[in-house]
């Protein structure tokens, strides 16, 4: 059987990277905190051995408060792995030193890996990784695991220490809490299953620690009142929380370890990273520079991509011209031609907008900017009452609303995580953009990149906008505190960028050549439908569901054609700009001029149109989502329900101030 | 370097203000300056960045680099991505006929988003923002030669 080795350490140390170089998988690896909110598992195979290797989230402590913390502590200690490997960010030494000392109580077979060692050289740190392994009594290997340095020793290491077997962990001494923590550890030894469930000295420090399901555990035992009495009585013999004494002896302890180990530069440095930081995240200049970093992102992807997406559109118009009247059959032959490959034209000319904003983003992400920009808008969010940790699966929400609902797990308060997801799908997802670029193309063309910016910009003020309103009537309460460790600045690997962009990317191409083109062709059937209405197609099932939806879209502005896109957006909302193209019966590059020309709409009502898709029902993918991750069907259709009225009001409000305004 | 802060804070920002101005309908068009909101309103972002930097520039503070560093950053952004997107164009106009034979539809000449009879050229998208990176290069050089960006030995990192 394949031995268990566990990859452990604080978020943002190089744990997927590490995963991925072991095992030869291609798992995203972010240049931030709480990228892994899962376990992850791959097979490596070495002198011929099978290793089972499993990535656990991102975790600065074993006490659980979040649910990505919470995997990795179970993990731990239930599954108990042959050999756990410490990932510590060598830059960082001193602060990575506090799960170690945790993962030794648990008495867990470890080995450390000293990532990251060439930042820290690069900000003058000297770490004697012989003598941390001497003091530690655990096999320090010194890795720079992003250029794979280090790499071949730890598969090595891995492999010596299965062979070696486990040795007894030498513990971090505790200084005048030794005696205490034995005492315990002692009375805790009496009871065969509280003794088993972890080891004693584990135990004990947890319970002096007031961990919640250790207190749980001992509520079980026969001892408890033992165990009760015992801890009061060092309270008192200590003359202080224990909580407070455990926290303080076990940093005095790190702190000699680090002293010893590592030699700082004597004059301080001027680090890229720090002078970066002293304008990036800058008081007054923070904000402004954020959004102009978003603004150039976004008119980068508009007008980059304009000419690719003529050459897809005219690849697709050429295919359907070759391939028209090659089926004598007139129903299958439309189902083909207008169907098929039409519908199949209408998503894939989108590829490039979505393939260069997922580059541009994953350029700033992997800089460690994205990072910042959480922190950046935290100061401000926290002001509002929000909680920090929401704005990173809000910027996730960028390329697709599934993960970064799922990437909530990561924020600790349940009301906090709550209004998180509630929120999330006002953050505009890639699947938008199309009908962006089509609206913002055809009504705004110079103004596009910054007119298609409005709608993120729309997007993240009524994401914050809502939140409030949650916070205030539906969750009142202060958030929870909001830590977040700053990566460090990197240059991007273009390797390792292209491969992000790609990674988000091809979540749009298997979209498109599933979910998207059976909507395709529903699209198709309904605006064909019943059989021989031809152009005609007022007189569809299109046509009769749009006409049924005027009446309540009126207002806004939208014709039944709109509609008809709203309605078939609920699957996926790039397959509104398809519906477009059908109901127009005009090619995926001509969509725009002939809404333009029908005079179907305005550049008041498209804008507001484009509004209306942003904000109302989310797609059935992240309706799923949202029902598994709350597993609650009332928040479920609450944010259906509220997404809808809010979609309702904003584009009535843009339609309305509009027309007064005269536009 | 505060004085050459300055002087490229001025031209920024004041190349900033028209264009946003001017995109926002509150003065006429100058000849040369596009009328873009967003596009000045980023250019007066760069120009308070240097801002910022002068008083720490002008006593020599080491913290006054940043923001020549970041400042030539931005710039070398904005002018990269008006670069691009006159690439863009440029493609467009001169790539993208050669395969027009394919499409049967080309004969109308639209594309998505570009209205019939409108004909671009890569010049109408030149901006004097491409220029401006020029401007923030000696910032640039000097920032990056002061703080030490040195790479660390194979022996450091084992």
């Amino acid at each position: 059987m394949a031995k268990k080795i566990a990859l452990i350490g604080n978020p943002n140390v190089g744990k997927t990277v590490i995963f991925n170089a072991l095992t030869g998988s291609r798992q995203h690896v972010g240049n931030w905190p709480g990228v892994t909110v899962e376990k992850k598992e791959g097979l490596m195979i070495y002198g011929g051995q099978e290793y089972r290797i499993i990535d656990l989230p991102g975790t600065y402590s074993l006490t659980p408060h979040a649910v990505d913390e919470m995997i990795a502590r179970n993990f731990i200690l239930d599954e108990r792995p042959d050999i756990v490997v410490d990932i510590v960010d060598a830059s960082n030494l001193e602060r990575n030193l506090y799960l170690t000392s945790l993962l030794m109580e648990a008495g867990a077979n470890m080995l450390i890996v000293l990532n990251k060692m060439d930042m820290a050289c690069e900000n003058g740190l000297k770490i004697d990784a012989a003598l941390l392994q001497e003091l530690l009594d655990i096999p320090v290997i010194p890795a720079t695991a992003i250029k794979g340095v280090g790499i071949g020793e730890l598969k090595a290491a891995i492999g010596n220490a299965l062979e070696s077997g486990k040795k007894p962990v030498r513990a971090l001494g505790y200084a005048s809490l030794e005696k205490h923590i034995k005492s315990l550890k002692d009375l805790i030894k009496k009871d065969d299953a509280l003794a088993g469930a972890a080891p004693p000295r584990w135990t004990a420090i947890r319970l002096l620690e007031n961990d919640e399901k250790t207190m749980e555990l001992a509520c079980d035992s026969f001892l408890k009142a033992d165990i009760a009495e015992k801890i009061i009585s060092i309270g008192k013999d200590i003359g202080e929380d224990p909580e407070m004494e455990v926290a303080d002896a076990r940093y005095t302890a790190i702190t000699r370890i680090a002293d010893k180990t590592v030699k700082r530069p004597d004059k301080k440095r001027i680090s890229t990273t720090e002078m970066l930081d002293n304008v990036l995240l800058d008081k007054y200049l923070a904000i402004p520079i954020f959004l102009t970093l978003m603004w150039a992102t976004f008119q980068f992807t508009f007008a980059f991509s304009e000419p690719f997406m003529d050459l897809i559109g005219h690849g697709f118009a050429h295919l359907g011209g070759k391939m028209d009247g090659l089926i004598q059959n007139e129903w299958l032959n439309s189902l083909l031609i207008d169907g098929i490959i039409g519908g199949w034209g209408f998503i894939m000319v989108f590829i490039p907008p979505i393939m260069f904003l997922f580059l541009a983003l994953s350029f700033l992400e992997d800089t460690g900017y994205l990072a910042r920009a959480s922190f950046v808008m935290d100061k401000l969010m926290y002001k509002l009452g929000l909680h920090g940790r929401s704005f990173i699966p809000m910027i996730m929400g960028f390329g697709c609303n599934v993960p970064a609902i799922m990437a909530t797990r990561s924020i600790e308060g349940k009301n906090d995580r709550l209004i998180t997801i509630l929120v999330n799908p006002l953050m505009s997802c890639g699947a938008r953009l199309p009908v962006y670029i089509l609206f913002a193309g055809a009504f705004f063309s110079s103004m596009a990149g910054s007119v298609i910016f409005s709608m993120y910009v729309l997007g993240i003020v009524l994401a914050i906008g809502m939140s409030l309103l949650f916070r205030k009537f539906l969750f009142p309460g202060k958030p929870a505190p909001f830590i977040l460790e700053m990566p460090p600045y990197q240059t991007p690997h273009p390797w390792t960028t292209l491969v992000h962009m790609w990674d988000k990317g091809v979540i749009f191409l298997k979209r498109a050549s599933t979910i998207l083109l059976a909507g395709a062709i529903i699209v198709w059937f309904i605006s064909t439908h019943p059989w021989g209405v031809g152009d005609d197609i007022e007189n569809s099932y299109a046509g009769l569901i749009g006409k049924a939806l005027e009446p309540v879209f009126k207002p806004l502005g939208f014709d039944w054609r709109a509609n008809v896109g709203l309605v078939t957006g609920f699957l996926a909302k790039e397959i509104v700009v398809g519906t477009f193209g059908i109901l127009y019966g005009v090619g995926e590059d001509e969509i725009g001029q002939a809404i333009v020309d029908q005079g179907s709409m305005t550049p008041l009502t498209a804008f507001a149109y484009m509004a209306f898709v942003l904000i109302y029902m989310p797609c059935l993918a992240v309706v799923g989502v949202i029902k598994s991750e709350t597993g609650s069907w009332k928040w479920t259709a609450f944010s259906i329900v509220y997404g809808l009225l809010l979609a309702y009001s904003i584009s009535l409000a843009i339609v309305t101030v509009g027309g007064i305004l005269g536009f | 370097m505060g004085i050459y802060a300055a002087m490229v804070a001025t031209v920024f920002g004041i190349t900033g203000f028209f264009e946003a101005a001017t995109g926002l309908g509150l003065i006429k068009e100058i000849g040369g300056i596009p009328a873009d909101p967003f596009g000045g309103l980023s250019l007066i972002v760069v120009a308070s960045v240097y801002l910022k930097g002068i008083p720490p520039l002008l006593s020599s503070k080491i913290g006054g680099i940043s923001y020549l560093f970041v400042g030539a950053l931005m710039i070398f952004a904005i002018s990269g991505l008006y670069i691009s997107m006159l690439s863009a164009t440029w493609f467009g106009e001169n790539i993208n006929p050669l395969f027009e034979p394919l499409s049967e539809k080309q004969d109308q000449g639209e594309a998505l988003g570009q209205k019939v009879g409108e004909s671009r050229t890569p010049l109408d998208d030149f901006r004097v923002e491409m220029l401006f990176f020029l401007l923030a290069l000696p910032g640039y050089i000097v920032s990056k030669n002061i703080v030490g960006f040195g790479k660390c030995s194979e022996k450091c990192l084992n």
